[in-house]
């Protein structure tokens, strides 16, 4: 009697063990963790940027080191609720790409390790954080994307300033980001809070609801429909104009003249990396302008942030935009507060 | 004392059966690991700060907020507002199916079942195809430019369309169970029709009614697909939780409002199950003696069938505008025949597709056994936590999808079990979200067997395993294929729990297809909508086929 029961106990935790397993390994596929330690060196990568874009700065970081990059794409919320959970045992090395308020909220819940990378003091103050949490590799104003022809039909030339939005001329004709989901529409508010003052910048942005067809849950969402002719124009992050123009359609680019904010694209070493010589030298070859001048030759729309790099197209040339300098650390304390008048007064 | 005594008793009995009681800790262990624990993970986040400490500022936060307020009197309007309509449609459609003398009833099933189908923002595509600011309607028929459908009437319009045929299959299954001898004695003591509804039907289907009306409402406030698509600034629960969580990088405050439509949900889960849900007077008076003479009279036929008809066909456009729109140049601008957008997707790469259909592939066998061992165990066996196995399976019914993908989040993203990014992940969301349908099934099933069967079987020395396999299995046969087919369908649509659980590596057609739509590229959502209710049905059919073949017929068992 006595075996028999030992035996029954016996059967359970083993069988209660390989449930265990079985979920736990089902498969065993390439996931965020890195492969058994073989020969080549692999660093692990949370990456906010496009896959296009993020493919093409890890290859090139292969080719010129050797080190493989394993990566995993997410929207800048998505990346940074993955790296904040994963904080007693992080699965990546570095956190690259994504708006610097994304790095900024990062930063409050502790989860960056501190490194100033060795390419990185050309890298121009503001474009860092001053305890070297994050650096930023490259620049992404706001801009006013138009529709040409829908423009031409209505007469109006591409607006260069902020009131000319409210022309009642593009009545339900403009779409842009929603504050709730989407980094762009930070960027816009921010814009306009800090070349308006802030109350200001809401009386405005409750006149300009009239004109707004649609907000999007994406920063880029409104881009193909003002392409398209579906919306006259909207308010976007310069890459994804850029994106729809080499795309071809007869669009045109613009910027108000009472100023723009713009996001800072960053990138970060993780607290507990498991990699973190690996993920050094990545922050390091990162930083350089041999990196950033990656951007041009593969359409990579962002504008660098080594003043080394120059660059030929005139889209991405800023001398003549007026750029209004956030404060990204107050910013990202303000940031719950802006979203909540936005939906409280504006779209209410 | 004398319950202790059995509760005993029957545990003493257990451990007699290592299989069997091996089973039992297996199936409560997968339920408490991918169920409870997750439920359990989202209701205590929001209760701790980010040191550890012991916090109700989330909680106060997001109650304190007008604006959440605001949205979560939104979600129950709508919820309300929803169930009333859905019901009230449902009715008119049950009692077309169950008194009416017309011709187009074969239509109400296809309506039944093209919800289940698709995917589950399928409407508010059509919606927007035909209403929207391209709207063929609006814009190409009236040449509106300011038309506006995103909103409460664009969500409650779609909600209704969408979520009516649960009203419908509920009530037409208590009408047709009505007796017509009691009608025809009304009659024959010379009661009107009218008076013959109110007297006799609706008092007969009043607890039906309830139980449509509740099991609309929980579908409502868990739609996140649609409340993302057309919802617009009409905020609700469901969506805002994910926006919370994933756009504002505020997971503690998600949490917070993923607890309280949690607790509406599982509130009205609780009253559907166990308060209304088994009150049913008709069930009492047996089969019907005899085929109802169906009413030929005109004025019900304008009143009621009429309405049904221009419903139903209504709905039959909007379905089929998907399909159309996927082969349209520009949509409401340019109407030329093309491909372009099925040589997108393609260029895109097919991934998403091949994900999508071997992930729900993996889960579907998976489903189906687990679902039928925990019948089983609830229907046949004895044993402690019986109910809490029956209760906490049937609950992931009630679970919005929302609240669940944080779940997720939070549980499988640390020791002991790290998960995130994974294929294991979404096969596991997909198998506990579509479990509890096969469970019913089996349930409902095995209730119609003898239990002497399998009795015999054990008193000729067969063991647990052996009854399970050689004799329950086969007996419920049809009740475990169609919860197989529900399992793969439900798992290729499903949306609100998987957008919490996609990674770079496994990325899911509806979720692509949502960011299609809020890209304004309605002609590729609605190509991928296609190829996805191809498959659905092509894999389906297949299933169908073979199980002909093997003499199983699943048509009358139904999975909704």
């Amino acid at each position: 009697m006595q075996s028999k029961r030992s035996f029954v106990l016996l059967f359970l935790v083993f069988s209660l063990s390989l449930l265990l397993v079985g979920c736990g390994g089902g498969d065993k596929k390439p996931d965020a963790k890195p492969a058994a330690p073989a020969k080549t060196e692999t660093i692990n990568i949370y990456t906010i940027w496009p896959e296009k874009y993020s493919s093409a700065v890890f290859a090139a970081f292969t080719k010129e080191t050797g080190v493989k990059v394993n990566f995993l794409r997410f929207s800048s919320g998505e990346a940074l609720a993955r790296v904040v959970a994963e904080k007693g045992n992080p699965q990546v090395d570095v956190l690259f790409g994504g708006p610097a308020d994304t790095f900024a909220a990062g930063v409050e819940k502790g989860v960056f390790e501190p490194y100033a990378p060795k390419g990185a003091d050309k890298i121009p103050a503001k474009f860092k954080d001053p305890q070297n949490n994050w650096v930023g590799v490259a620049v992404n104003p706001i801009s006013f994307m138009f529709n040409n022809k829908v423009l031409k039909q209505k007469n109006l030339p591409a607006p260069t300033s902020w009131d000319e939005l409210l022309n009642p001329a593009f009545k339900n004709g403009l779409q842009t980001a929603d504050a709730r989901t989407s980094g762009t529409a930070i960027s816009r508010i921010l814009s306009l809070t800090y070349t308006m003052g802030e109350d200001k910048a809401y009386d405005y942005q409750k006149k300009l609801h009239q004109n707004i067809q649609m907000y999007t849950k994406s920063g880029a969402g409104g881009a193909l429909p003002v392409a398209n002719g579906q919306a006259a124009g909207g308010i976007f992050f310069l890459v994804d104009t850029l994106e729809i123009k080499a795309q071809g359609h007869d669009v045109v680019i613009s910027y108000p003249k009472e100023g723009v904010a713009y996001a800072v694209e960053a990138m970060a070493l993780i607290k507990g990396a498991k990699q973190p010589a690996l993920a050094k030298k990545f922050l390091d070859w990162a930083s350089t302008a041999d990196m950033q001048k990656l951007y041009e030759t593969n359409k990579i729309f962002f504008i660098p942030t080594n003043p080394d790099v120059k660059v030929q197209d005139p889209a991405l040339d800023m001398s003549k935009v007026k750029l209004v300098e956030v404060d990204i650390l107050k910013a990202g304390k303000d940031r719950q507060r802006l979203v909540d008048r936005w939906i409280n007064e504006v779209i209410k | 004392m004398n319950i202790l005594q059995r509760k005993l008793d029957e545990l003493r009995l257990i451990t007699r059966d290592p299989i069997l009681a091996a089973t039992i800790l297996l199936v409560a262990a997968s339920l408490v690991l991918f169920i409870l624990w997750p439920l359990y993970e989202v209701l205590w986040e929001g209760f701790f700060n980010e040191q550890g400490e012991f916090t109700l500022k989330y909680y106060h936060d997001s109650l304190g907020k007008t604006e959440n307020i605001r949205t979560l009197g939104n979600t129950v309007w709508l919820g309300v507002f929803v169930s009333a309509v859905s019901t009230f449609v449902g009715f008119l459609f049950a009692y077309a199916d169950a008194f009416l003398k017309i011709r187009f009833k074969a239509i109400f099933n296809t309506l039944a079942i093209l919800p289940i189908i698709s995917p589950p923002f399928a409407l508010s595509m059509s919606f927007i195809m035909l209403f929207g600011q391209q709207g063929f309607v609006t814009r190409t028929l009236l040449g509106l430019k300011e038309t506006n459908i995103y909103g409460f009437e664009g969500l409650a319009i779609v909600q209704v369309l969408t979520f009516f045929p649960v009203a419908y299959l509920v009530l037409a299954g208590l009408l047709r169970q009505i007796d017509p001898a009691m009608e025809e004695a009304a009659r024959n003591m010379g009661a009107s029709r009218g008076h013959i509804f109110r007297t006799i039907i609706f008092p007969l289907v009043r607890p039906g009614i309830a139980n449509a009306f509740l099991l609309v409402f929980i579908q409502s406030v868990a739609d996140f697909g649609n409340a993302m698509v057309i919802g617009g600034n009409y905020n609700t629960l469901a969506a805002q939780i994910y926006m919370q969580a994933m756009g504002n990088y505020d997971m503690k405050g998600g949490t917070a409002l993923a607890t309280i439509l949690l607790s509406v949900s599982v509130l009205m889960f609780v009253i559907q199950k166990y308060w209304v849900g088994d009150k049913s007077y008709v069930t009492v008076t047996g089969k019907p003696s005899r085929e109802r003479e169906l009413v030929a009279d005109p004025l019900p036929l304008i009143l009621v069938g009429v309405p049904c008809l221009a419903v139903s066909l209504f709905i039959l456009v909007l379905y089929a505008l998907i399909p159309y729109g996927s082969l349209v140049n520009l949509w409401g601008i340019d109407y030329t025949p093309t491909l372009k957008h099925y040589k997108y997707i393609v260029d895109l790469g097919l991934k998403p597709i091949l994900d999508t259909t071997w992930l729900a592939l993996i889960s579907m066998p998976v489903t189906g056994i687990l679902g039928m061992v925990i019948a089983f165990l609830i229907v046949r066996k004895k044993f402690l936590g019986r109910g809490l196995i029956e209760f906490s399976s049937l609950l992931s019914m009630a679970i919005p999808g929302t609240v669940i993908g944080v779940g997720y989040v939070l549980a499988y993203n640390k020791e002991p079990l790290i998960l995130t990014g994974t294929a294991t992940i979404i096969v596991l969301s997909f198998v506990f979200r579509s479990m509890p349908v096969g469970i019913r099934a089996g349930i409902a099933s095995l209730q119609q067997v003898d239990p002497a069967i399998e009795e015999a079987a054990q008193d000729l020395g067969a063991s647990s395993f052996k009854v399970f396999t050689s004799v329950t299995i086969p007996l419920i046969k049809s009740a475990f294929f169609s919860g197989l087919v529900y399992s793969f369908v439900r798992s290729m649509t499903a949306v609100s729990a998987v957008i919490f659980l996609v990674s770079a590596s496994y990325s899911l057609l509806t979720v692509s297809i949502m960011s299609q739509v809020d890209g304004g590229k309605l002609g590729v959502a609605a190509a991928y909508s296609t190829v996805l209710i191809l498959i659905v049905l092509v894999v389906t059919g297949i299933l169908k086929l073979l199980l002909n073949r093997m003499g199983v017929n699943i048509s009358d068992v139904q999975g909704g």
